[in-house]
């Protein structure tokens, strides 16, 4: 079971979504041939929308019949992970569209940052869910929205619906050069240790789509990359740059890796939730 | 204990990484506004030979100008020191002399049309009715007022040719508030204001900025003798020494005191200048009366649909 993703490491404009959805298209209908294509953190925006981010919002029924408009083809095929600025039940959230088989779908961040240079959550609201999805191929996977996956009880609870393929959209700006760099800015050495870290002890792919470009005067570190389920980063794209690649992973892999992955067979969730409750309770209790 | 000078280690940067980042956010900052060239003041010191070297690098050789805008007294060293950069960097360059613009302003009057009694410089006579404005003009005045005719040259340069006003200040200037408000501190971009200045030296030599201006001592040359680190009492290296551990290792003040690492009054003197200095990082309050504020309420980035 092979699944063909084109990885679209983009320097989405920024506030121009016009021209970022007219861009999305032309990629989507190049890579039409592939059973995925993925773009980074909102993709459709820019990342630093500020007030942008309602001024731009749209529904993702409104994000499909967009994209569908400028493709031709009915959403989901190939199927398409974007970013865009959602809005849903008077809300506004950081959202991934998933868009397979003639259906979409959106995953709203659930951590939107706000620290440092981060100021998301100031704009948009919490996501509360997490949900996994099918694709017509049978392929199950899941979606994170940057931030989101350094909690780690996300890629957790992701790994308990049994997915094969983690997706993670990013829009990492990079920084930290001191000098022993090597070469790469301190983000990305800490995003490749993340994200090799559950790829590995999930048994699961990780496709880590980041963007490129400079806004506001920041650059976003690309080096986009490929984890495969022994947690071997595989198939980097440009630092800094645009860049595309496609990939084809062999899902079976990582389902093999999963049945054979001894941390997934002993792992008991339930004890999980219990200690957790008694460690909050704990917490709650010694803060008085 | 360690010295200054082997502490400073900390602030060691990979060249090659940090070149990737500014001449990226040169290109992009410049060509986003439908610009493509570069403009910028050539003093004869590191700050601005290095920036000339990036720009050159971002954007090509004959899109970047460095201008030389000597006043009166300004050291000959210094105008043949910007033309060996602009010479090494291969960029063009342009000369302004902004001894009548400085002393034009200085030689004109300014009138008191009303008692101005509350407004006269100080030492002027109560009965005074005018005042020769270059009277006015101590060392440090005059230092404001060379700035701001530089940047008044600079941004109509600008605006002939095209071109972006590029700024040189660095992050130990910007802290310490060492720099004229509306003067070198007018820029469109500036491409090294978050590098101390033991990082412009490092990253000054990577480029290939002649020796000679990486060793000298830094002056605003204003007056034979004068060097910035007279004028601030501390040495670069103890200032980025002190800043670097305050500021980006967000040490606290009082236990960094106690370590005896870095001096009590070095602490005191770089925390009383960042926070009274902080109006010079920043826009002009705005008040405030409606729900949609500039800046307050009404936030967009700056480059919005660029």
């Amino acid at each position: 079971m092979k699944q063909k993703i084109a990885i679209c490491q983009l320097f989405p404009r920024l506030g121009d979504l016009n021209h970022n959805l007219d861009r999305h298209a032309a990629l989507i209908k190049k890579y039409a041939d592939c059973d995925m294509v993925c773009f980074p953190e909102l993709s459709a925006t820019g990342y630093f929308v500020k007030d942008l981010a309602y001024d731009l919002a749209l529904s993702k029924d409104e994000f499909a019949s967009e994209l569908d408009a400028r493709t031709g083809f009915t959403t989901g095929k190939p199927s398409v992970i974007a970013g865009f600025s959602e809005r849903s039940n008077g809300h506004i959230y950081n959202s991934l569209f998933v868009g397979s088989a003639g259906a979409s779908y959106s995953h709203k961040k659930i951590y939107p940052p706000t620290y440092g240079i981060f100021d998301e959550y100031r704009y948009f609201s919490c996501g509360e869910r997490i949900d996994a999805f099918t694709l017509k191929n049978g392929v199950k996977i899941g979606v994170l929205n940057c931030e989101d996956a350094w909690h780690q009880a996300l890629p957790y609870i992701y790994s308990m619906y049994g997915i094969d393929l983690l997706v993670i959209c990013a829009a990492s700006p990079a920084r930290g050069v001191s000098g022993n760099a090597e070469g790469s800015p301190w983000n990305v050495k800490l995003w490749q240790r993340l994200i090799s870290s559950y790829a590995h002890l999930y048994g699961l792919y990780i496709v880590y789509v980041n963007r490129a470009g400079v806004e506001d005067g920041i650059n976003f570190s690309g080096c986009s990359c490929v984890v495969t389920p022994l947690g071997d980063i595989t198939n980097m794209l440009a630092q800094f740059d645009e860049d595309e690649l496609v990939v084809e992973l062999d899902i079976k892999k990582a389902r093999i890796e999963k049945a054979q992955n001894s941390y997934l067979k002993e792992d008991d969730p339930f004890l999980t939730i219990r200690e957790l409750e008694r460690a909050m309770r704990h917490r709650r209790e010694s803060a008085l | 204990m360690k010295t200054p000078a082997q502490g400073l280690k900390i602030l060691d940067i990979d060249c090659k990484l940090v070149t990737e980042l500014v001449t990226r956010f040169i290109k992009n900052e410049v060509t986003k506004t439908g610009m493509n060239k570069a403009i910028l003041g050539l003093s004869g010191g590191i700050d601005s030979a290095l920036v000339a070297f990036l720009c050159k690098e971002a954007l090509g050789a004959d899109n970047v100008c460095g201008v030389r805008l000597p006043y009166k007294s300004s050291s000959p060293e210094s105008l043949s020191h910007a033309e060996l950069v602009a010479k090494k960097a291969g960029i063009e360059m342009l000369t302004y002399d902004i001894t009548a613009a400085a002393d034009g302003f200085a030689s004109a009057e300014f009138v008191f049309d009303t008692a101005c009694a509350k407004f006269k410089p100080e030492g002027a006579a109560a009965s005074a009715k005018s005042f020769k404005m270059g009277a006015t003009l101590t060392h440090h005045h005059l230092g404001n007022v060379l700035a701001r005719a530089r940047m008044n040259t600079l941004y109509h340069l600008s605006a002939l040719s095209k071109s972006m006003v590029t700024g040189t200040s660095n992050k130990t200037e910007l802290l310490l508030g060492y720099g004229t408000l509306w003067g070198d501190l007018a820029y469109g971009i500036n491409p090294v204001g978050d590098l101390y200045k033991y990082q412009v030296r490092q990253l000054a030599r990577y480029h290939g900025v002649p020796e000679e201006i990486i060793v000298k001592k830094p002056s605003a040359d204003l007056f034979p003798g004068q060097t910035d680190e007279g004028d601030l009492g501390y040495s670069y290296e103890e200032l980025d020494y002190a800043l670097f551990r305050l500021v980006d290792a967000r040490e606290n003040p009082k236990i960094l005191a106690e370590s005896g690492e870095v001096k009590p009054e070095l602490i005191n003197f770089c925390l009383k200048k960042i926070m009274s200095m902080q109006f010079k990082r920043q826009m002009p309050h705005i008040a405030m009366v409606s729900f949609r504020t500039i800046n307050q309420s009404f936030n967009y980035p700056r480059d919005w649909a660029m």
